[in-house]
């Protein structure tokens, strides 16, 4: 078998954390490092990028286009995967660049709505689930409900 | 005692803070309070920022209510040690959160029958007096999420260079 995969995780803290924390086990075996804003329960992670929380401010979204940028060069992951929420952004768009492959889970929080940051998802990522079935008709065929950390809805 | 979780969010959420406080002071129930970020302090309830999530579990687990707002980390936790739950969305109007979408997670889960949602404070006493029921068969559907999640990561394994 080839080498052991790395794998980028990057979410928000909260329930984004929350859920990022649930699926390690999905990625036994493999290396994981954090991308992840700085935060009191973030903190407590191995293998973390933190950056400050100020998603919203564009100048932090082109810092963290750089970080993103210098991490990946160092790091070279395999795999993006995100729990949410806007902090993707930047790492999906650097690892296009790198050509690693994305996979998206809409937070537990987005119902029947979906999130802004999974509208830009939907399109960036190469897998895209959603974690209650009210919210599959939301978006389109790319998005998929195979499961979910908080429904008991079965997956089809 | 009622367990109450303000959850990691950085806006205040003075409401429920308020209600909790009122209803430990009026009941003599010990009222253990995370507040987190919120600036809000009681007077009457023992309260904590953040504790290491397995702490936080095992207070959860002793719980007589547990009252959360209706985040989702909060109501993962809540749900996950099967204690009678009930959630308070935060509101955009009273500056408590950047949206409204809380309600409709305190909305699925009272669909759902696994909690109780509260939206106006004068009713928190009479619901902490008499919680709702608990779910008693709650099982997320995890493992074809973690399995499908799994999947992806052997097919990067295997892609890889050769």
């Amino acid at each position: 078998m080839p080498e052991p995969i790395k794998i980028c995780c990057t979410c928000s803290h909260g329930g984004h954390l929350n859920e990022m924390l649930q699926i390690q086990e999905a990625f036994e075996g493999h290396t994981v490092f954090y991308f992840c804003y700085d935060a009191d329960t973030t903190r407590r992670l191995e293998n973390r990028y933190l950056v400050p929380n100020m998603a919203k401010n564009p100048i932090e979204f082109l810092k963290n286009l750089v970080r993103v940028t210098r991490i990946f060069r160092k790091e070279r992951p395999d795999l993006i995967v995100s729990t949410g929420a806007e902090i993707a952004i930047p790492v999906v768009l650097i690892g296009k660049l790198f050509r690693v492959p994305a996979l998206y889970i809409e937070c537990g929080a987005q119902v029947v709505r979906p999130s802004v940051t999974g509208r830009v998802m939907y399109w960036m990522a190469e897998e895209f689930y959603v974690q209650w079935p009210e919210l599959l008709a939301a978006y389109g065929p790319r998005a998929r409900f195979v499961g979910s950390l908080i429904d008991e809805a079965p997956a089809p | 005692m009622i367990y109450v979780t303000l959850g990691t969010m950085f806006l205040d959420f003075k409401r429920l803070v308020d209600v909790m406080d009122d209803i430990a002071r009026d009941s003599g129930e010990q009222v253990i309070v995370q507040l987190g970020m919120s600036p809000t302090r009681p007077q009457h309830c023992a309260w904590f920022d953040f504790l290491p999530r397995e702490e936080v579990l095992e207070i959860q687990r002793h719980a007589r209510v547990i009252v959360g707002h209706a985040g989702i980390g909060t109501a993962l936790d809540a749900l996950s040690v099967g204690r009678p739950f009930v959630t308070v969305p935060r509101l955009k109007r009273f500056n408590e959160h950047m949206n409204d979408h809380q309600i409709e997670i305190a909305e699925a889960i009272e669909r759902r029958g696994w909690g109780r949602k509260v939206m106006e404070m004068s009713e928190m006493a009479a619901v902490c007096a008499n919680p709702p029921a608990v779910k008693a068969d709650y099982r997320p559907n995890k493992a074809p999420l973690i399995g499908a999640v799994r999947a992806m990561v052997e097919r990067v394994h295997r892609d890889r260079k050769g």
